[in-house]
């Protein structure tokens, strides 16, 4: 099953995390195990239990592509697929100042996704050192762009000034 | 009384121990310089009453030979005279008038010989005394003018040493004086520039401190709110900048 554009994009912005999209992944792939247990699993219940924690993704997903609840297998093609596209995306490392609540990281997740073209999930560190802004690190790469640095930089611009004051 | 400024304390200090050095040498130069004029004024002139006593043995040893020679001669006329009046007693031929008349005669020529001699040796003995004295004057004399020679050579030399004695002590003190400036032109200028580096690291550490307080203080005025705005703000001006290397 292909997870096109349009499907991960909806996946991307509810997990919006790397750990957020681990842990669904995880508990997608025991859901479906589940399913080929002896015992009898209300499989329909379970999706309401990951769709309550994770904003209907499932049920969007099955939607998406027209699988109903109780058909197994095709469900189990989905997870994998969508498990497979999890583990696959290489997420982008942010440090910030704060600890941000879920909104701002969906809003920074989305911004990355529409003027970077950057579509994946987000691991946030938390850093006071840098005294705001942020950095990131993405396939290799590093930038820096922190409050720290930026005041190290005027500050050093405008260090001839500043002793002139004392 | 005047106060020495503490500049030149310090310095005279530093350098006392040469400017003791030197005024002890130039003492220790003018006792050897006297003692060398005094030692040989000394030598002079026990060489000249070396040379007194000398003469002075030689005139008495002459005296005594004279003495002794006069003595001589005297025996031997005494004996002369009397052998001869043994001779002329002896004779049988001869009577005692002619022998009395020929002894008388003997003895006067005795006594001119005695007479003759007693002068000769008065003579020579004063020619010698003369001479003697002419010397010991002639001695005398040239020992005074050695002395002067000397003393005036001595004088020449101590003038002359005292001359290069002053032209090296002021040689000396311009180099001492030069090298006091020198080392205080080093010593200020290393002073100078540690006080500069000293200032510059006073500078620096200041600087690095308020940029960190301003940096610090800046980020805890901002509210969460305030943060999650810059965020976005840093991150549209990068991309405008074109500078996002991602």
């Amino acid at each position: 099953m292909n997870i096109n554009e349009d499907i991960s994009e909806k996946i991307l912005n509810v997990l919006a995390t790397a750990p957020r999209g681990y842990e669904f992944a995880a508990e997608l792939g025991n859901l479906m195990d589940k399913q080929y247990m002896t015992v009898d699993v209300d499989i329909t219940k379970q999706i309401e239990c990951l769709n309550a924690k994770y904003d209907n993704l499932l049920s969007e997903c099955l939607n998406y592509f027209g699988i109903p609840r109780d058909d197994g297998n095709k469900l189990a093609e989905l997870s994998k697929s969508v498990v497979e596209h999890i583990k696959s995306l290489e997420p982008v490392e942010v440090t910030v100042f704060f600890t941000p609540d879920m909104s701002f990281i969906k809003k920074l997740r989305l911004w990355f996704s529409q003027n970077l073209n950057i579509k994946t999930l987000l691991k946030i560190r938390v850093n006071p050192d840098i005294l705001g802004g942020l950095e990131i690190s993405y396939k290799g790469r590093y930038l820096d762009l922190s409050l720290k640095k930026q005041m190290e930089t005027y500050f050093k611009a405008h260090k001839a000034d500043v002793l002139s004051r004392l | 009384m005047m106060i020495l400024p503490e500049d030149f304390i310090s310095y005279i200090s530093r350098y006392s121990y040469l400017i003791m050095i030197f005024i002890m040498l130039q003492g220790s130069l003018i006792v050897i310089l006297f003692y060398l004029f005094a030692e040989r004024v000394v030598l002079t002139r026990k060489r000249r009453l070396d040379d007194q006593l000398v003469k002075q043995e030689a005139y008495d040893k002459a005296v005594k030979i004279l003495e002794e020679a006069r003595a001589a001669s005297v025996r031997v006329i005494q004996e002369a005279q009397k052998k001869a009046q043994e001779i002329v007693s002896g004779l049988a031929a001869v009577d005692n008038s002619a022998k009395d008349s020929i002894n008388t005669q003997i003895k006067l020529l005795s006594d001119k010989h005695l007479s003759t001699l007693e002068k000769a040796g008065d003579a020579f003995l004063l020619e010698y005394k003369q001479l003697l004295s002419e010397e010991k004057d002639k001695s005398l004399k040239e020992l005074e003018e050695t002395s002067t020679v000397v003393k005036d050579e001595l004088l020449g030399e101590l003038e002359s040493f005292k001359d290069t004695l002053r032209k090296e002590t002021y040689d000396t003190e311009l180099q001492v004086t030069k090298k006091i400036s020198d080392d205080y032109e080093v010593v200020k200028q290393e002073l100078e520039k540690y006080k500069n580096d000293k200032i510059s690291h006073i500078n620096d550490h200041i600087f690095e401190i308020i940029a960190q307080s301003a940096s610090e203080s800046i980020s805890k005025s901002l509210d969460i709110d305030s943060h999650q705005q810059l965020i976005i703000e840093i991150l549209e001006k990068v991309k405008k900048e074109h500078s996002i290397g991602l």
